[in-house]
């Protein structure tokens, strides 16, 4: 019971946060929106381009979004000293961790997932391929939360966080992002996508229940 | 006095050499022995011993960048790369991480408030964060700090020393034997000073133990102190 308390006010506090710091709540969407509505000004506005290019820019700018918006997850919570309390919580780390990883996908991500089939609109797509953008980018992003979340906890307190956090990230989400656009093509040519999908799906959910474990181990060795 | 009666369980192996040490007296809260930290650079401080039994508090004093608090630090269990030994109740705080935990309020440099969060929102997360037990309501505490009419101002807007009275309501609200407080006396007025002096004789009398870093003297008249100087 009192754990469920905990998950309560740690879920409000998160949202309450964003709320409060409304430019870090926008940018990621705004950054995502402007990406993916430029392409189809900037390239051939035949549909046949179009149909190639969205699965791909979708993807690429949902990843971007959320790295440009997960830098400061904990780098914000280290430098007010949050963390430090959190080390001596006689809470297990990783929960509050979870907690935290939870809000942040919501926040961050979810947004980016409802957005998307608005703006997918411009490459003509097909209303099922909009489904199943929904249905790709929940999982996506659920991955990129946790991979960033990783890459955060590494750098925590370093100065030059931002340059070195998608260095770290960038490689282990290329997997990720290779399967979402895949994912999406292939329902846009109508072949089967169950297969791609669901290994998204099981990837997604291992990462995110993983990641707060990992995160609390690292925070751990190096919050000293 | 809650703890005095508590048998000191057997010390094994490696820990043989301290046991004359530790077998002295069975109330005492914490014991240190030969406690040294070094960073990659140059040594700290080394060798620092000094016990606190219930009902003691532990003056910390030292020049700038003695390693006042490096050593709170490494008695919090922040720092566990120290060499020496910190034992809580008689046992080594590394192994009974949890029970230490469940028992300690450490009160940092860093204030850990949200600036755009309100007082009373900062210390529900800390009540939530930390899993310590309760004594005292939110609105009880702040009223005893002299913070009510603050209660729902967002921490940006109060002042250096009104900061550090909202983690003293952490002191009234959550309830832990052994309390770590990093210079507390800092920024606060003369009232805030004479709060901080009370509540530690009075948690100290109720049984509890008290290690503060300080560069002002205190008046910690009612209660025994220990004074352990770090001289770099």
């Amino acid at each position: 019971m009192a754990e469920v308390a905990v998950l309560k006010t740690l879920f409000q506090r998160e949202l309450l946060l964003a709320f409060r710091n409304k430019s870090q709540l926008l940018n990621p969407i705004l950054f995502f929106l402007i990406t993916v509505s430029l392409f189809p000004l900037a390239t051939d506005p035949s549909a046949q381009t179009l149909h190639l290019l969205g699965p791909g820019v979708i993807a690429v700018a949902a990843l971007l979004a959320t790295l440009l918006s997960i830098d400061g997850l904990l780098q914000h919570d280290y430098r007010t000293g949050c963390l430090e309390q959190w080390l001596l919580s006689s809470h297990e780390l990783s929960y509050l961790i979870f907690i935290k990883l939870s809000a942040a996908w919501l926040v961050l991500a979810a947004p980016l997932v409802l957005v998307a089939p608005c703006v997918a609109l411009f490459y003509q797509l097909s209303s099922s391929t909009l489904l199943v953008m929904v249905l790709t980018l929940l999982p996506t992003t659920l991955l990129l939360v946790a991979l960033c979340g990783v890459g955060a906890a590494f750098t925590v307190g370093l100065r030059q966080a931002n340059l070195l956090l998608p260095l770290l990230v960038l490689p282990l989400a290329v997997p990720c992002l290779i399967f979402a656009s895949q994912t999406l093509l292939a329902s846009q040519l109508g072949l089967p996508i169950v297969a791609c999908l669901s290994l998204l799906t099981g990837f997604a959910l291992l990462g995110f229940i993983a990641a707060p474990f990992i995160i609390a181990a690292v925070l751990r060795i190096g919050l000293v | 006095m809650k703890r005095l009666g508590e048998v000191i369980p057997q010390q094994t192996g490696s820990n043989r050499t301290l046991l004359c040490i530790f077998l002295v007296n069975g109330s005492f809260m914490l014991q240190v022995a030969t406690l040294s930290y070094s960073l990659p650079t140059r040594t700290l401080f080394s060798a620092v011993s000094f016990s606190a039994a219930t009902e003691q508090a532990v003056l910390i004093e030292g020049a700038n960048g003695a390693g006042k608090t490096t050593l709170l630090r490494c008695l919090a269990g922040l720092l566990p790369d120290y060499v020496g030994k910190i034992c809580f109740q008689g046992i080594p705080i590394r192994q009974q991480r949890e029970r230490y935990l469940a028992d300690l309020l450490y009160i940092g440099h860093a204030t850990a408030l949200q600036p755009d969060l309100t007082v009373t929102e900062n210390l529900q997360w800390y009540v939530a964060s930390l899993g310590l037990a309760t004594q005292m309501t939110l609105a009880a505490a702040l009223a005893k700090v002299g913070l009510q009419a603050w209660q729902h101002t967002r921490c940006q807007f109060l002042s250096a020393g009104q900061q550090r009275k909202v983690l003293l309501a952490r002191l009234l609200i959550q309830r832990a034997s052994l309390w770590l407080l990093d210079e507390p006396l800092n920024a606060l007025d003369q009232a805030g000073i004479a709060l901080v002096t009370d509540l530690i004789v009075q948690h100290c009398q109720q049984g509890g133990c008290v290690v503060a870093v300080t560069h002002q003297p205190m008046a910690l008249i009612a209660i025994e102190s220990v004074r352990v100087i770090l001289d770099g």
